[in-house]
């Protein structure tokens, strides 16, 4: 069996593609989105999910979260006395849904495919791959996020021939996709994206105008991390709640002190404005490339939880002049569409005629010298080989030649990106070749990239006067020794990590021990109460009157705080 | 292969698109992508290559069984990729969008519209408008509601684009505003600015660089008044053999020719057409005639010193400067066939001497310059075989080409080595000969033209540590020189330290290859020796008072010349470039 994972900057979700439809796998608390936090629990074992986001405020040190930010960086969080690459905490993530899913399927698992934004490069692409290796689930394929939302949409629409445009705001990503789907031929026209925006960035919008509001008493404060979680946390909650009513309070507890900001729907527009100015660029890119006009799209389909902003969808109903489509149920349909992909590759019956192809959404190329005016040389000049928004899996080469008399080597620079100059592009790596002695120009070097369906990147280069031939599969360190890997895999595997059972329980009790530093007075000693009442519950051991309690807490808590948004 | 796109396809050859994209379809049922890689490359290949036949209209005329294996881009393309690349768009050219339909406005449409109507009162009216209300009522544009939607935006770029290139030059001052609003320039290889937008920021560019000139350039001012003239107006002897007032008017001219009718917008047409022709033919330049009446000047200097009477020294003169004259009309007029000759009958093995170029044999011309005695004889050789090797080294060499360097950057290899050899008679100290004077300036002349740019590609080819331990050897060598020419001098019989300076020299002159190619870090490590050499050499003056402690505060100080002098050659070249 094959599982669909979307793995969130946020939330992460598993789904199936079982009898002809896809499922959802609902986690050990019954829910569908599984928070992507992991955390550090106080008897030294880690907290994965719902339990570990719910401790972000109260213990900032010991959580984990939005990694996937940092997805194919060297960036390291410490928890306690132990750090983890992004690629380990997703790992951990990954673990925890292939464990649900196990559950929930009865047996077990070791295949899946993973999204991943669209705008992720080979190296982001890699380290999701790896993260999955070491999470030990073979990794089917690596799916563009917008285009699994696509195939979520589309796959009840294929009697059509129809064109449509998947807007995915998620919580750290923009991706932009403009799709056809013509003769049950689901495909992609164009991709494109802004990996530095999402749903966090409306957040700090927010979490600026609370510290302009209580500057003083943040001051000493404002570069740490415990208010800044706290912050975060309280922002997220205040954006959530303009998404359906007019205004919303920002409250936050700081060393014992309740601070509160009211911010209105009008406030929070204006400040995002920047924001939502970049939303354009990208869908123009992606309508221009496409080769469309907004007016030949027939919806506009709005993924990822961030497009719940009515700010948001404001911008796309002014941008296109119409609304846009909740066909799709925004924090669902990559996950959907990750369990469509699951089902087309293990080949299902039910979807032996789809077939989707999708696209490389940035240009690959090398850098190249020019004689610019006046005999200058301009060096680091970027060739694209690989257009962007090119079907994949696609092969092309370019020749290139030599740039001095008796030039004895060249040296190819592998780039990704759109910009003219390679430095504003992202380096993926360098082929050098021996050439033979000879004037400038006269020797010929054929430079062939190849990019496979899950992205992923070889470069070919060939002299033809000497047949010398020099390959380029672009690996990181990571990636170069498989032991390794393994070596990581057990020692992750062998990290105690709190068991599936007990998640329900350790998550409230988190979210007790957060509302219980929030609030003040006697509702803390309320929570309070609650809390040891709970614990004593726990003491007993009776599944059957833990979960009651259980129930009892949540219920009362909700009563608190306003229903759990995490 | 393109021949069997269609067997691939499994379709007869049709124009149709929809039977295309059904033939693919259909196949993509067998060839999928998960599954044969190879196979949907080649499907997607005859898809694509199928899809852009049908625009080929000359293919399915003459050829129509498919098979026509000819040239794919040369006549295939769209409109828009032919209108841009033909070279000068002229403003009629440009023709205007059909205004947007007449649906139903919703009122933040007509509010633009209404906006937009203010603005082109402003641009055309009677009377031009003040610069602040004119930009006001761009930017209440600029900010209108409706431009949020991407159609309504995509037709008003159109429409502003126009507008703003019609109403040129009124609407100069909002060129900036424009190319910033719509990002016309932006640093994205796929983004291809309409012919509209391309000729705006052309016109932009130009302006912005116009008024800088204008606003710090005198000879700029001078220029720009001229073209704006009648044709008939006088200029002054004095402001034509100003070269800074001959690049100003080149640039101009070419600047002008480039962009047509964009450009011309504020230039007298005539005007600008007359001195285009006289800039055209062969022509004299400021530069060539300063060289003509300046260079002989060296011809009496060094008859003086053997004592000619006042009349010979002019006759002496007239007769240099004559030859001179000669040799550059004759550059003028003959040169350009001598060079297409060489260019025909060369081959880049040819010959040791222009792969490593002519720097090297110009550099032994200086100590060969030092051993010669002290008679009028021998400058007048040095001068013949160093006018041989610098004709030699304009026929062989393109200024423009290969690893030429920028001009600071030549300047700096040049002016240390004079001030320091200038310096030395200052001192008392007899070593310089005019000669050796001659032979620096031929050396410095031959590097200057580029004549080094095969000892620069073979030094690229080295690998660093062998470069390093050129920089090392040539440091040392510089002060090995230097340490014997302190020992010599004084000495008699012979003497050998005018010897050791031409070498100094010769070394300073040529270590410039090797800066040239790792730039500014190796010159500096060559400024940093200097001071080694410097301080060495202060050392040894608290032992023994010598010349070259002296000469080399100098030298240093020539170095720092240099230096300063590049930075300011380079902060004044750093316009943006195109």
């Amino acid at each position: 069996m094959i599982i669909g994972i979307d793995l969130g900057t946020t939330n992460s979700a598993v789904g199936v593609w079982r009898d002809g439809k896809a499922e959802l796998v609902p986690n050990s608390l019954g829910a569908v989105l599984t928070p992507s936090a992991v955390g550090l629990d106080d008897d030294g074992s880690l907290l994965v999910g719902l339990a570990a986001r719910e401790r972000r405020s109260t213990h900032p040190h010991l959580t984990a979260t939005t990694f996937k930010r940092y997805m194919g960086t060297t960036r390291a969080t410490r928890l306690g006395d132990k750090s983890y690459s992004p690629e380990e905490l997703s790992a951990l993530v990954l673990a925890r849904l292939k464990a649900d899913a196990e559950a929930y399927l009865g047996e077990p698992v070791r295949e899946a495919v993973i999204t991943v934004p669209a705008y992720f490069n080979d190296k982001q692409r890699k380290a999701t791959r790896r993260a999955g290796e070491l999470a030990g689930l073979k990794v089917e394929r690596l799916l563009n996020e917008p285009t699994a939302a696509a195939l979520a949409y589309g796959i009840h629409e294929l009697a059509d021939e129809t064109r449509f445009l998947v807007f995915d705001l998620g919580g750290g990503t923009f991706d932009v996709s403009v799709l056809e789907i013509f003769e049950g031929v689901i495909e992609v026209r164009s991709s494109t994206g802004d990996n530095r925006l999402g749903g966090e960035d409306f957040n700090k919008v927010l979490v600026d105008r609370m510290r302009t509001a209580h500057r003083e008493a943040f001051a000493a404060d404002l570069l740490g991390e415990a208010l800044s979680t706290r912050l975060d946390a309280a922002a997220e909650k205040a954006r959530r709640a303009l998404t359906t009513a007019d205004r919303a309070e920002m409250a936050v507890t700081w060393k014992d002190q309740a601070y509160t900001l009211e911010v209105t729907a009008e406030d929070f527009e204006a400040a995002a404005a920047p924001l939502l100015a970049k939303l354009k660029e990208p869908v123009t890119r992606a309508l221009r490339d496409g080769g469309l006009r907004p007016d030949d799209l027939k919806e506009i389909i709005l993924v990822g939880g961030a497009t719940r902003m009515p700010v948001v969808r404001r911008a796309v109903t002014r941008m296109f002049g119409r609304f846009p489509s909740t066909a799709v149920h925004p924090d669902e349909a990559v996950v959907i569409g990750a369990a469509i992909q699951a089902g087309l590759k293990s080949r299902d019956a039910a979807l032996k005629d789809v077939v989707m192809t999708d696209v490389c959404p940035y240009s690959l190329g090398v850098d190249v010298a020019e004689q610019g005016p006046g005999g200058v040389l301009r060096t680091g000049i970027f060739s694209p080989v690989i257009e962007r928004n090119t079907v994949v899996p696609a092969s092309r080469s370019k020749i290139f030649s030599t740039m001095q008399n008796g030039q004895r080597k060249v040296l190819f620079g592998i780039y990704q990106g759109e910009a003219r100059m390679v430095s504003e592009n992202v380096r993926l790596g360098e082929v050098e070749i021996p050439v033979p002695p000879a004037k400038a120009g006269e020797i010929s070097l054929e430079c062939r990239f190849s990019y496979d369906v899950n992205g992923l990147i070889e470069i070919d280069v060939l002299v033809p006067q000497t047949n010398e031939r020099r390959q380029l599969v672009i690996v990181d360190e990571d990636d170069r020794n498989a032991p390794d890997l393994e070596a990581r895999r057990a020692a992750l595997a062998a990290l105690k990590v709190n068991p599936r059972d007990t998640d329900a329980n350790r998550a409230a009790m988190a979210r007790a021990q957060r509302c219980y530093e929030m609030f003040l007075g006697d509702v803390r000693e309320h929570v309070g109460m609650l809390l040891s009442q709970f614990e004593g519950v726990l003491d007993g051991q009776d599944p059957r009157q833990i979960d009651a309690a259980r129930q009892q807490l949540l219920a009362a808590l909700d009563e608190l705080e306003g229903e759990s948004f995490l | 292969m393109s021949h069997d796109i269609w067997d691939v396809l499994g379709i007869e050859p049709t124009r149709d698109r929809d039977a295309i994209r059904r033939a693919y379809a259909r196949k993509l049922r067998v060839t999928n992508p998960e599954d044969d890689a190879e196979g949907f490359m080649r499907l997607r290949e005859a898809h694509d290559e199928a899809v852009a036949r049908i625009d080929w209209d000359w293919m399915w005329e003459e050829d129509d069984d498919g098979d026509g294996d000819g040239e794919p881009d040369v006549q295939a393309g769209d409109p828009l990729a032919a209108a841009a690349s033909a070279a000068p768009i002229a403003l009629a050219t440009l023709e205007r969008p059909a205004p947007p339909s007449p649906a139903p406005l919703t009122p933040e449409a007509q509010e633009l519209a209404a906006r937009i109507e203010r603005l082109e009162l402003l641009l055309r009216g009677q009377e031009v408008a003040p610069a602040a209300e004119l930009e006001a009522a761009f930017h209440a544009v600029l900010n209108a509601e409706a431009l949020e939607q991407i159609t309504v935006a995509d037709e008003v770029e159109t429409r502003l684009a126009h507008l703003l290139l019609e109403t040129a030059p009124r609407s100069d001052a909002l060129l900036a505003p424009a190319v910033d609003a719509f990002r016309w320039r932006r640093d994205d290889l796929h983004f291809e600015p309409s012919a509209a937008a391309e000729a705006i920021i052309q016109r932009r560019d130009f302006v912005e660089r116009r008024d800088r000139l204008l606003r710090n350039d005198d000879q700029a001012r001078a220029v720009v008044a001229v073209l704006q003239g009648p044709p008939t107006a006088k200029i002054p002897l004095w402001r034509r053999l100003n070269p800074r007032f001959e690049i100003v008017m080149k640039t101009l001219l070419e600047r002008l020719g480039a962009g047509d009718g964009v450009l011309m917008a504020g230039f007298d047409a005539e005007t600008v057409a007359l001195w285009r022709r006289r800039y055209e033919r062969p022509r004299l330049s400021s530069g060539m005639i300063w060289f003509t009446l300046g260079a002989p000047l060296l011809a009496p200097l060094i008859a003086a010193v053997n004592n000619l009477s006042p009349l010979a020294l002019l006759a002496v003169y007239v007769a240099t400067a004559g030859v001179i004259l000669a040799g550059q009309l004759s550059y003028l007029y003959g040169y350009l066939r001598l060079k297409t000759a060489w260019e025909i009958h060369r081959s880049w093995r040819a010959g040791a001497l222009e792969r490593i170029g002519w720097a090297p044999l110009s550099l032994v011309l200086l100590p060969v310059s030092a051993l010669l005695p002290d008679t009028l004889w021998s400058p007048l050789a040095v001068t013949g075989l160093g006018a041989l090797l610098l004709a030699w080294t304009f026929v062989t060499t393109d200024a423009a080409s290969g690893l030429a360097l920028p001009l600071h950057q030549r300047l700096l290899g040049q002016v240390a080595p004079f001030a320091w050899a200038l310096s030395l008679p200052l001192f008392d100290v007899d070593v310089i000969s005019p000669s050796m004077i001659l032979a620096l300036s031929v050396a410095a002349a031959v590097d200057f033209r580029g004549g080094a740019q095969g000892m620069q590609a073979w030094h690229l080819e080295m690998g660093k540590p062998l470069r390093l331990f050129g920089a090392l050897a040539f440091l040392a060598a510089v002060i090995a020189a230097g340490l014997t020419a302190w020992r010599m001098t004084g000495e008699t019989p012979p003497s050998w330290a005018p010897l050791c300076v031409a070498v100094i020299l010769a070394l300073a002159i040529g270590h410039r290859l090797p800066t040239a190619v790792l730039g500014e870090q190796l010159a500096q490590v060559r400024y940093y020796g200097m001071f080694v050499l410097f301080w060495l050499s202060r050392a040894l003056d608290a032992v023994v008072g010598s010349w070259l402690v002296t000469s080399s505060l100098w030298m240093l100080i020539g170095m720092a010349t240099g230096v300063v002098l590049s930075l300011i050659i380079e902060a004044r070249d750093r316009t943006p470039a195109r």
